[in-house]
C-alpha cells in the first residue's frame, strides 16, 4: 500500500465510525418514536374503555 | 417557546459544525504542507490527535457528571455521563484505529504492545465495561449510582494514558503541542488546533443530541410504566 492508500484508509475509518454512530442514534430515535406511538394507542384504548 | 429555542440552538450548532468541519478539511488537505519524511500520510495526525483529545475530554465529562450525580442525584448528570461515555468509546476506537493504520505505515506493524497503545486499549475496555454495566443492571434506582462510581474510578485511566509515554519507554512520540521545543511547525500546528476545535464542536453537537435522546427514552419508559400500573390497578 502507498502513503495515499493509508491516508485514505485512515480517513475512511474515521468517517465510517462517525456515520455508524449517527445511524445508531437514528435507530434509537426511531425506537423511541415507535414506543411513543404504542403509548398513544394504549392511551386511546384506555380512554375508549373508560367511556364505554 | 422552549422547544422553538431548542430548534434554533440545534440549527445554529449544526451550522457551526458544518463551518468548522469545512474549515478543518480545507486546512488538513490544502493548507498544511506535506511532511519532509513521512509525506502525506502524516495528515492522519489531524484526525488521530483530535480523536484522542475527545476520548480524554469525554471521560473527564463522565467523571464530572458522575460526581455531580452522586452529590445532587439529578438524572440530568447521569444522562450527561452516559452520553459522554458512549462518545468516549467511539473516539477512543477511532484514535486506536487511526493510530494502528498510521503505525503500520511508519513502524511497519499494525499493533505493538507499547505503553501508550496498551494503556489506551485498557481505557477503552474500562469504558466499554462502564456501558456494559449500565446495560446489565435493570434496577433504575441502583444503575446510575453504580455507574457513577465506575465513571469516577474509570477516569484514573486518563492520566495513566497521558503520562505513559513519559513513565515508560515508548515508540509513541511525546505530545507534539505541549512539549517545549519539540512542537510542530506553524501551519501544521494551526491546522491541528483547527481540527481539535472542529472535533470538539462535533462532540458537543453529538453529546447534546444523545442527551436529548436519553431524556426522551427515559420519559417514554416512565410513561409506559405509569400506564401499565394504572391499567393493572382496580378501579376506585
Amino acid at each position: 500500500m502507498t502513503d495515499m492508500h493509508f491516508l485514505f484508509f485512515g480517513f475512511g475509518v474515521v468517517w465510517l465510525g462517525i456515520f455508524s454512530y449517527l445511524l445508531y442514534l437514528s435507530g434509537r430515535i426511531r425506537s423511541v418514536r415507535d414506543e411513543l406511538r404504542s403509548l398513544h394507542d394504549q392511551l386511546d384504548a384506555v380512554d375508549t374503555n373508560s367511556q364505554s | 417557546m422552549q422547544s422553538r429555542l431548542q430548534n434554533v440552538t440545534t440549527g445554529l450548532s449544526f451550522l457551526l459544525l458544518l463551518l468548522v468541519m469545512g474549515l478543518a478539511l480545507f486546512a488538513m488537505f490544502l493548507f498544511a504542507p506535506a511532511e519532509r519524511v513521512q509525506g502525506d500520510v502524516y495528515r492522519l495526525l489531524f484526525v488521530h490527535v483530535p480523536s484522542a483529545w475527545l476520548a480524554f475530554l469525554a471521560f473527564g465529562v463522565v467523571a464530572f457528571g458522575s460526581v455531580l450525580y452522586l452529590i445532587r442525584e439529578s438524572s440530568r448528570w447521569d444522562r450527561l455521563a452516559v452520553a459522554s461515555a458512549e462518545l468516549g468509546v467511539l473516539f477512543t476506537t477511532l484514535a486506536l484505529a487511526t493510530g494502528s493504520i498510521w503505525g503500520r505505515n511508519v513502524w511497519g506493524v499494525w499493533w505493538q504492545w507499547d505503553p501508550r497503545l496498551t494503556t489506551t486499549l485498557v481505557m477503552w475496555f474500562i469504558y466499554a465495561g462502564y456501558l456494559a454495566l449500565r446495560a446489565y443492571i435493570d434496577d433504575s434506582a441502583i444503575k446510575p449510582r453504580m455507574a457513577a462510581v465506575a465513571g469516577i474510578v474509570g477516569v484514573l485511566s486518563v492520566p495513566l494514558v497521558w503520562f505513559s509515554v513519559e513513565w515508560w519507554r515508548s515508540l509513541h512520540p511525546t505530545p507534539s503541542v505541549t512539549s517545549p521545543g519539540g512542537g510542530l511547525p506553524g501551519e501544521m500546528l494551526l491546522t491541528l488546533l483547527i481540527c481539535v476545535a472542529a472535533f470538539t464542536v462535533l462532540y458537543g453537537v453529538l453529546l447534546r443530541q444523545r442527551m436529548l435522546l436519553e431524556q426522551a427514552s427515559s420519559l417514554t419508559a416512565a410513561l409506559i410504566e405509569r400506564l401499565h400500573t394504572r391499567s393493572e390497578s382496580p378501579p376506585q
